[in-house]
């Protein structure tokens, strides 16, 4: 499914400029200096259909950015105008390359719950438990997309499956 | 009906295509790839509109 953003409304409510030099990635950077890459592409773990994403958030130039409120209201631009798409789900799946995932899943849900249209959204999230490693896999719906028990029936059967001795 | 899987490994492999699709991502961005790049890799990303 071909999705469409409008950088120019993103940009009406992002505080820093959003750009996308190669159309697959959004691109900003910081008062403090660091440049972020976001991005959706199709993912098929919880349906074929094509209409859930894997979401990507990267600070491309260091691995520890100082904190700033100013990438939480970027990133809930660019997810306000994502969600614009009919249909559509999201699923994150937190960084592991660190061992710092849950602090990740910390901020993440954070993020979420203080957005104040959060309400306009179902939020529900697992921990997997792969290969000596764990993972937190966060799922968002609209609560008007007539798909949702869906995606989180099926995150719970992936859950449940992945979880068997 | 809800996406499912028949067996673990099965669960297990879907899981951990999702999870390498990050590093598949994390690159593409280090390289600057093109978007025709980063498909054949095997990612589908969502195309950005100016609009």
């Amino acid at each position: 499914m071909s999705l469409n953003f409008s950088l120019q409304s993103i940009n009406q409510l992002s505080p820093y400029r959003v750009d996308s030099v190669n159309g697959y990635s959004f691109t900003f950077v910081t008062r403090f200096g660091h440049a972020y890459e976001a991005g959706f592409t199709e993912d098929y773990m919880l349906s074929d259909d094509g209409l859930v994403y894997q979401f990507f958030l990267s600070c491309v130039d260091t691995e520890t950015p100082q904190k700033d409120e100013y990438v939480m209201s970027t990133v809930i631009a660019i997810l306000k105008e994502f969600f614009k798409n009919q249909y559509v789900s999201l699923v994150y799946i937190c960084d592991t390359h660190d061992g710092r995932q849950a602090v990740r899943q910390r901020l993440f849900s954070s993020w979420f719950f203080r957005y104040p249209d959060h309400g306009q959204y179902d939020y529900s999230y697992k921990q997997l438990y792969v290969e000596s490693n764990d993972y937190y896999v966060s799922l968002i719906c609209p609560v008007s997309n007539p798909l949702l028990q869906d995606r989180k029936d099926a995150l719970e059967a992936l859950y449940q499956k992945i979880s068997e001795k | 009906m809800c996406k499912t899987y028949k067996t673990k490994e099965e669960a297990v492999a879907a899981f951990k295509k999702a999870v390498e699709a990050r590093g598949v991502w994390d690159e593409a961005i280090r390289k600057g790839a093109s978007r025709e790049e980063v498909e054949m890799r095997g990612l589908k990303p969502a195309e950005i509109h100016e609009s």
